[in-house]
């Protein structure tokens, strides 16, 4: 117990492995900290501002996947997920258009002129909304096996 | 104490006597005493020090350890709920805007747009919510879900195309048109109604499975005894006749 005498200000630090591991394990849980924050507020964030963006319907328009299209629209529209964004205007134009015109040759066929007559308003509507992609259109309805009257 | 050789009065502190200038030799042991107890004094003191030092160390880094793993632990559970949290959230809007919801969804119902009211109510958490003010739409999610999932399988169906159409994608349809197929034969089974709930559901319902009946013929070359029939077929049968119709639609092909 007794140790030697050492004057003040010249003691020497002694290492001491327990606490150096210690501050080793606080490091480590820092980090995993930030990284379960980050986590969170990703988390919340994609719970939040779900929905498609941009290039996932140019891809479903290359391929011609237009109910995939519809899908994208019908959810980003329920989210208010780009509504108003020009960018996707001529989109979700395209998606309203082919959803129309099934539902309007489908209403023809079935003789249900009521509702031929609404989702004819929709499909001019959105033809009128098709901008660039207006050519969309007419391979829509090739799509369809719809005839060109 | 006094001075062995003079009798003069001295204290254990005076290393000489005051009187005759002789040494003390009671006060150099006492002094040697008290060096050798200051000593021992200081040297305990300083491994005392030494030990709460360490002592305290540890136990702030262990403070410190411990509150950081709650933390840790409280970010995962909160990370795990966030979608009961955004789900609450987006149904307490939904109940401060129920007019507002209520008459979205009236106006899909209307226009047969299911495939909109579906991803309405799934995108606002409304699928399966017990509330006052969405009652009544309550036993449409099912059959409405089921019936969107059809007819987008089917949309890919229809063009009979091998490298679109997968055995997965077949799987799909046949799991959405048994579900729908079950609950509209169902549809008149004894259950407590709410007011207006059933009649809302039976006309939605029979409108969905009548224009399931459309498509098929208007868009995947089914005739109308095979449309007519689908709802009376086994599941096994009904898988059955859309597999003889692919093969014999890709055969044409």
């Amino acid at each position: 117990m007794r140790s030697k005498m050492v004057p003040p200000g010249q003691e020497k630090k002694t290492f001491r492995p327990g606490v150096r591991v210690l501050d080793v394990i606080i490091v480590i849980l820092c980090v995993v900290l930030l990284a379960s924050v980050a986590g969170v507020i990703a988390s919340f964030l994609e719970e939040r501002n779900s929905g498609y963006q941009a290039h996932s319907f140019q891809y479903a328009l290359d391929i011609g996947d237009y109910s995939r299209m519809v899908s994208f629209t019908d959810l980003n529209r329920s989210e208010k997920f780009h509504v108003d964004d020009p960018e996707y205007i001529e989109y979700y134009a395209i998606a309203d258009y082919y959803k129309a015109t099934w539902h309007v040759n489908l209403y023809q066929k079935t003789g249900e002129a009521e509702m031929e007559m609404l989702w004819r308003e929709k499909q001019a509507d959105a033809r009128s909304r098709l901008g660039f992609y207006a050519g969309e259109a007419a391979k829509i309805e090739e799509k369809l096996g719809i005839v060109a009257e | 104490m006094k001075c062995e050789f003079c009798y003069g009065t001295l204290t254990l502190e005076d290393e000489y006597c005051p009187c005759c200038g002789k040494p003390n030799a009671a006060a150099k042991q006492h002094i040697e005493d008290m060096k050798h107890y200051k000593g021992e004094f200081e040297s305990t003191q300083k491994y005392v020090k030494e030990k709460t030092g360490i002592f305290s160390q540890i136990t702030v880094r262990v403070v410190i350890i411990a509150v950081l793993i709650v933390l840790i632990i409280g970010a995962l559970i909160l990370m795990n709920s966030a979608w009961n949290i955004v789900m609450g959230m987006k149904r307490s809007y939904a109940e401060e805007h129920h007019q507002e919801f209520t008459a979205i969804m009236d106006r899909y119902l209307e226009e047969r747009d299911y495939s909109a009211y579906d991803q309405f109510c799934s995108a606002n958490h409304l699928r399966f919510y017990d509330s006052e003010h969405f009652a009544k739409y309550d036993k449409l999610q099912l059959p409405i879900s089921y019936y969107t999932a059809a007819i987008d399988s089917l949309q890919k169906y229809r063009e009979f195309d091998p490298d679109t159409f997968q055995d997965y994608t077949m799987r799909s349809l046949m799991d959405s048109l048994n579900g729908f197929y079950t609950r509209f034969n169902k549809r008149n089974d004894r259950e407590t109604w709410e007011k207006d709930d059933r009649t809302l559901f039976l006309q939605v319902i029979e409108t969905m499975e009548q224009e399931l009946r459309s498509y098929l013929v208007v868009y995947c070359g089914f005739t109308k005894e095979e449309a007519d029939s689908l709802s009376e077929l086994t599941d096994a049968r009904r898988a059955v006749l859309f597999e003889d119709k692919w093969e014999e639609k890709t055969n044409e092909k």
